[in-house]
């Protein structure tokens, strides 16, 4: 049995199930039942419908137009159920309004005494709740505002510091890029130094080296002058011997010119030395002057470098300024921290104190739900005294009836009665008319008897005359 | 467009359905203790009834094609086979106890 013939059977089990509610609804139609919103239910059981159509479900030739008569029918049947709900809830909304309106308007003096002793109190009660959540509210909110600001305070002294601190080491870095130039200079200038004196020895080695030429030189000029004095000596001998010896003129011609072109290489190299020692003069001027420059410029940076430390001694002014405000930082941090401790024990009493308003207003819950109940059961109650109503009203129909009936009776009783009164008037009169009669027969009674008496003793008085006589 | 149409029924009944639970909700404290539990039974079965709804819609947007659902046959098998049941037994169920009261 697959999954598809078990869809068929459950689907078929629930419009059974459907059919078997409707029965039994159908079932307590005339019984007497105290739903309010038992129409719902009576919509909802139409809801039978769409089930039976989907029980249908398994004609595939149909399927699309099932599907859409369905949710049709679904459609038709949800929307009675949510325009019906609506207007029972808003009916009995007005009837629970119009009862609760009879309930206050109703002049019960324990209504008054209900009001001023329970309700009243509870609702100072609650105003008092109220307006003290809202001050901690407020006091929470002043307070967290004036977190807030501290918070951008430290933050804009952290700022401030951290932008000082960062121009302070922008400074360190280029003061420390300044002494490094300085030094690297310094170095320089030392190294010139030591070059300028390197080339003042040098200077000095060469200027011994070109006297030592230049005694050589002067030895060689005057080997040379002792050669031209010789030469002139051979000269003279030559010019002696010249005249014989012409082929030997040649010769020394020659080594004339030899000598002449020694003489101008040493003229030259004369001149190259005195070039060099031109040279030499000059690089000395320059080292001179470049040592004085240097010299000028270690003068110049002595106040830079007096202003470096000076700068230096700043820095460390300012680093223990710096370290004076982190360590006040820190005691406002501390003292954020203690007013973020208060303010979470404020938050946690807040907390504590919404949650007894809850606890509070659960109990106020608990006792509305039992007086939901107890409105229920007044409820019920008034349903039983509406049917007992009913049943009075009949009873009192009945009893008008019976009332009318007794009225006319008590009119004949009425009637009756008068017709008594009167007679009873009638006897009473007879009565008094029977008493004065009966006085008047008692006083002509007595007068009877005292005319008895009277004649008694005239009797008496008589017969003792006669007996007298006698 | 017949697609769509049942579709776009279907989410329009279950935001009816969702309103008309609300006020079903919302009419409990005008009833009485038992109309209450009747009421309450009413709302899980209209709930069942939701589900149903959703695994309806989720069934024609596979069965449509419009999502390439491959376990909507399932999804609404299912649904039809527990939830149509569920709300049926709901319905029964608040029946007897207004029978019982």
């Amino acid at each position: 049995m697959g999954l598809s013939s078990i869809l068929i059977f459950q689907g078929f089990f629930t419009v059974i199930l459907f059919i078997a509610i409707i029965f039994l609804w159908t079932g307590l139609g005339n019984e007497k039942y105290n739903v309010k919103s038992r129409k719902m239910l009576l919509i909802m059981l139409f809801l039978a419908i769409p089930f039976l159509g989907r029980a249908f479900g398994f004609m595939d030739s149909y399927m699309k137009e099932m599907m859409f008569a369905v949710v049709l029918l679904q459609f038709i049947i949800i929307s009675l159920m949510m325009m019906y709900g609506l207007m029972l809830y808003e009916r009995l909304r007005k009837a629970r309004v119009d009862e609760l309106e009879g309930i206050v308007n109703t002049k019960v003096p324990i209504k008054d005494d209900i009001n001023r002793e329970i309700i009243l109190p509870e609702i100072m009660r609650l105003g008092r709740v109220r307006s003290s959540i809202s001050n901690e509210t407020r006091a929470v909110e002043k307070l967290k505002k004036e977190h807030l600001s501290l918070e951008q305070k430290a933050n804009t002294i952290k700022l401030k510091v951290k932008e000082s601190l960062n121009e302070l080491g922008k400074k360190d870095i280029a003061l420390r890029k300044r002494e490094r130039e300085l030094n690297k200079k310094e170095g320089i200038a030392e190294s010139g130094i030591k070059k300028a004196i390197a080339g003042r020895e040098m200077i000095e080695k060469r200027q011994n080296e070109l006297n030592e030429m230049a005694a050589r030189l002067k030895e060689r000029g005057t080997m040379l002058e002792d050669k031209e004095d010789r030469l002139e000596e051979m000269k003279d001998d030559l010019n002696d011997i010249s005249k014989g010896i012409e082929k030997e003129r040649n010769v020394i011609e020659q080594r004339w010119n030899k000598a002449n072109a020694d003489r101008e290489e040493i003229k030259r190299s004369r001149e190259n030395v005195e070039n060099a020692m031109a040279d030499l003069r000059r690089e000395k001027a320059d080292v001179e002057a470049r040592i004085r420059r240097l010299e000028v410029e270690k003068n110049e940076f002595v106040p830079v470098k007096e202003f470096v430390m000076k700068q230096k001694e700043e820095l460390g002014n300012r680093v223990n300024e710096l370290r004076r405000k982190e360590l006040e930082i820190k005691a406002f941090e501390r003292e954020i921290m203690k007013r973020n401790a208060k303010l979470k024990k404020q938050e946690a009493d807040i907390e504590k104190k919404t949650s007894k308003v809850e606890a509070r207003e659960k109990s106020l819950k608990e006792i509305e739900m039992q007086v939901d109940d107890e409105q229920d059961a007044l409820d019920e109650q008034k349903d039983d005294i509406e049917d007992r109503m009913a049943e009075i009203k009949k009873e009192s129909e009945g009893l008008e009836a019976r009332k009318i009936e007794t009225e006319k009776i008590q009119e004949r009783l009425k009637s009756i009665e008068r017709e008594l009164k009167e007679k009873m008037d009638k006897v009473d009169i007879e009565e008094e008319s029977l008493v004065d009669e009966r006085r008047n027969m008692q006083k002509e009674r007595e007068r009877m008897a005292k005319k008895e008496m009277e004649m008694n003793k005239q009797v008496f008085s008589r017969i003792e005359g006669k007996s007298n006589a006698q | 467009m017949l697609n769509e149409v049942i579709i776009g029924l279907t989410i329009a009944n279950m935001m009816m359905l969702v309103v008309s639970m609300i006020f079903m909700i919302k009419m409990r404290r005008f009833e009485s203790e038992k109309a209450k539990t009747v009421l309450n039974l009413l709302v899980s079965g209209m709930a069942f009834y939701l589900l149903l709804l959703i695994a309806d819609v989720l069934g024609y947007l596979g069965f449509f094609g419009v999502y390439e659902i491959s376990w909507h046959g399932i999804i609404r098998n299912t649904a039809v086979l527990v939830m149509g049941p569920l709300v049926a037994m709901c319905i029964l169920a608040s029946v007897f106890v207004i029978r019982e009261s």
